[in-house]
Formats: structure tokens, C-alpha cells, sequence
């Protein structure tokens, strides 16, 4: 096979079009250790990773971010050693040296244009709770579970008729399908003596679900989680003051309160 | 941002640095979910892969390997790859075909400097795409896109495999060599 027959079969490989003879032939050339194949094979990957860039970006959904980066910050406040990149490994050659040099730097060219920035609106929203994540030892299975679901949404609850522009307030991370609803709260003033923080999911037809009582820390920070049945939908959430014992109907001042949409 | 930048998010990553992942996601989601859109033709699928992929990216950091290809190229083949896995698994895909794959969704954010370099390179690669004949670009996007195989794409359009083949071949040569000229 000659330079050129390699190339034209790496290209074919790399494109995904070849035909399982052609990607026998071609795998059984790379893992032969074939410098020109494995050359020509690192190019034609370059080439064909272009053909996408002729299209628009489109942005995806703000729930798709948000999932993730949850699912991140839960990855890194749980732990776990992650390892470092691997080491550049030694070239087998000076061919194959300058031919993934070529590659490398085809690339790069390529790439050199490539950037695609996106909105940016929730970065300082996002970067408040994963080091609020980072500080608190509360991530239990629970938060675990709702962060960790790829349908994970999260909702602001505000003070009624009050801005919320850095003072108390709160996040609800929650999983749609699997009904988890996880509360962060923050700098929230303590309840009155004798009472309690109780957390409220509301459905759609306005019925209002009673989801545990919590309290919050001296910085007037708390999370707290709560599992729904399945069955119902869930349009908004609330909390209000409660006796200490908690109720099963909301009776006092509705402090938070979301739409979770 | 260059290719340079991306290198360094990818080993921030590696070493587990959120804020790099929250970088290479602006930077790179809205081509990855484009590419989606594209081969999978259907929103939810296409939600889950951008999140999929991003997540692979975080969670198996240490499979990239710079010597080997550039972040981008990195990025575009775990992406392509896995979309064309789901495209198997599922034995019909909705008739549903969703015409912002193309360019309707497209986004108009990003820094005035990001736009101008993703402009310019998108530019290239259209108008080598552009330079192809109409069977040559029809081949070559039914296996890349829908990640057919010579036979498949030959029995898709009902011509002969040798055309075919001619057809994908000499588009990917033509590709390369326009793109070879702009480095």
C-alpha cells in the first residue's frame, strides 16, 4: 500500500465510511504500530473534526449547564483523587515524531479559531453554591442523588417583593422525574424562638405539601432535601415559619417562595 | 481563546477545577449540541448528549491525551462518536427533522474577538465545504453526520458502492487539501 492509498484509507477510517474490510485493514495498520498509518491517521482526524465547524453553535438549554455544573461541584465536594493528564509519551521515531508534530500543529491551527462563549448571567450564581458546597459537609446521599440526575433543574426562591440582589434567599436543586427536591438556604435570619423553618411544595392545583422542617446555622445558611411521591407535579415551592413540631397546613409568614418551573 | 487556552482548561480539568470545566463548557457546548441537534434531529436526545459528553469530559479526564489531538478535535470525535452510538441504539429515529440543526438556533453571543476567529474558521471550513460537488458534500455529510458506511450511504441513495466510494474519497482529499492551504 502506497503514502497515498494509507492517507486515503486513514481519511475514510477517520470519516466513519469505511466499509468493515477498509476498517480491518485500517485498524490492523495502526495497531501494527504503521508510522505513516498512524500519521496519516492523526490528520484525517483533524480534517474530519472540522466538517462540524461549518455548523452555527446552538445554545443549549440553561437546565443542560446548570445539571452539569451541579453534578461537577457535587463531584468535587464528595471527593475522589482524580488523576492528572498523562504524561507526553516518548515518540517511537523521528518519522512518527514529525508526523504527529504535523498533526498537532494542524490542529491547533485549526482549533487556534475555534471559541465559543456563552451567557454568562449564572457563572457568579454558580460559583456562590459550589463554594457553598465546598464549605458544608451536608452533601448526603440525598443531594448526591438529585445532583447526579441528568434532568436536575435549579429554581431561585426569593423573599416576596424583595430583590434578590445578594441578601437572603435560597436555591432548589430538583429532579422533575424522580421527585427530589434539594434546599439551599442562605443568610436567612433565624426563625422566631419556638418556631422552625418548614419547606412547602405546592402542585399544580394549588394543593400545599408539607416537605420537612429545617432550621438554619449562625451564618443563616441550611439545606435541606425532601422526597416527593412521583405522582404529583410540582409547579412551586415556599417556606414559611412553623411550630417547632411542624404542621401539615402552612399557618405562618411565608418567608421564600419559587416557582419551580 | 486558542487551541493553547483549551490545553489548559483540559489540564485544569484533569486536576479538578471547576471553574475550567464551566470555561470549556461556554466555549465549546454550543458546537457539541449543534453537532447533536444535527445527527440526532431531536431536542431531548440532544440535551443529553451535551450533558453526557461535558460529563465524560470531566470524569474521564485523564483519557485526553495532547500529544494525540488537539482539545477540539478531542471534543468533536468523543461527541461525534457518542451521538453516532445513540443513533444505533435507537431502531427508529423521529421523522421529526429540526431546522435549527443548521444554523436557525445560531448563537449570537460570545465576545466580539470569539466571534471573529469562530467566524473566519467556520468560513474556511464552508467554503471547502462549499468547493465539493453536490455528491461529494451529500456523501461525505451522510458519514460523518448519520455515520453511514460506504454501502450504507450507496443503498441511501441508490448508487453504485464504487461511486460512492469515489465520491466520499475525493471529497475528504479535496477537504483536506483546502484546509491544508488556509494553515
Amino acid at each position: 500500500m502506497t503514502h497515498d492509498q494509507i492517507q486515503e484509507l486513514m481519511l475514510i477510517y477517520a470519516a466513519g465510511a469505511a466499509d468493515p474490510d477498509e476498517r480491518a485493514a485500517a485498524e490492523q495498520l495502526l495497531s501494527n504500530g504503521n508510522v505513516v498509518a498512524q500519521g496519516a491517521y492523526a490528520e484525517a482526524v483533524a480534517v474530519v473534526s472540522t466538517i462540524p465547524l461549518s455548523l452555527n453553535p446552538i445554545i443549549p438549554p440553561k437546565s443542560v449547564r446548570d445539571g452539569l455544573l451541579l453534578r461537577v461541584a457535587a463531584d468535587v465536594s464528595t471527593g475522589g483523587v482524580r488523576p492528572t493528564l498523562k504524561p507526553q509519551s516518548t515518540p517511537r521515531g523521528p518519522v512518527l515524531a514529525a508526523w504527529f508534530a504535523g498533526a498537532l500543529a494542524a490542529s491547533l491551527a485549526l482549533a487556534l479559531t475555534l471559541t465559543l462563549v456563552q451567557n454568562r448571567n449564572m457563572r457568579t450564581q454558580y460559583q456562590h453554591l459550589q463554594d457553598r458546597f465546598a464549605a458544608s459537609n451536608e452533601l448526603d446521599s440525598g443531594i448526591r442523588n438529585v445532583v447526579s440526575s441528568p434532568h436536575v433543574r435549579l429554581a431561585k426562591l426569593t423573599y416576596e417583593n424583595r430583590p434578590d440582589g445578594g441578601g437572603p434567599g435560597a436555591r432548589m436543586m430538583y429532579c422533575p422525574v424522580s421527585k427530589q427536591y434539594q434546599l439551599v438556604v442562605y443568610r436567612v435570619s433565624p426563625p422566631p424562638p419556638g418556631r422552625v423553618y418548614e419547606l412547602w411544595l405546592i402542585t399544580d392545583q394549588g394543593q400545599k405539601m408539607p416537605a420537612g422542617t429545617f432550621t438554619v446555622d449562625e451564618k443563616g445558611n441550611a439545606s435541606h432535601y425532601f422526597k416527593a411521591p412521583r405522582d404529583v407535579q410540582i409547579a412551586s415551592a415556599a417556606v414559611t415559619d412553623e411550630p417547632e413540631c411542624g404542621v401539615t397546613d402552612p399557618t405562618g409568614v411565608v418567608h421564600l417562595v419559587g416557582e419551580l418551573r | 481563546m486558542s487551541a493553547t487556552d483549551d490545553i489548559a482548561l483540559m489540564r485544569c480539568i484533569a486536576e479538578r477545577d471547576p471553574t475550567a470545566m464551566r470555561e470549556l463548557y461556554d466555549k465549546h457546548a454550543g458546537l457539541v449540541y449543534a453537532m447533536a441537534m444535527k445527527i440526532l434531529r431531536n431536542r431531548d436526545d440532544a440535551d443529553e448528549l451535551v450533558a453526557d459528553v461535558f460529563w465524560e469530559l470531566w470524569d474521564k479526564s485523564s483519557r485526553y491525551d495532547q500529544t494525540r489531538a488537539s482539545p477540539v478535535t478531542y471534543i468533536v470525535t468523543l461527541a461525534r462518536s457518542r451521538c453516532i452510538d445513540r443513533t444505533r441504539r435507537k431502531a427508529a429515529r423521529p421523522a421529526v427533522s429540526l431546522e435549527g440543526a443548521d444554523g436557525q438556533f445560531a448563537s449570537d453571543s460570545g465576545t466580539p474577538a470569539d466571534n471573529t476567529v469562530l467566524g473566519e474558521q467556520r468560513e474556511i471550513v464552508r467554503t471547502a465545504l462549499a468547493s465539493l460537488e453536490p455528491n461529494q458534500r451529500q456523501a461525505l455529510e451522510a458519514a460523518y453526520f448519520d455515520g453511514l458506511s460506504h454501502s450504507e450511504i450507496a443503498e441511501k441513495y441508490g448508487k453504485p458502492l464504487g461511486t460512492v466510494k469515489t465520491y466520499v474519497r475525493q471529497g475528504l482529499i479535496r477537504l483536506r487539501d483546502k484546509l491544508r492551504k488556509t494553515d
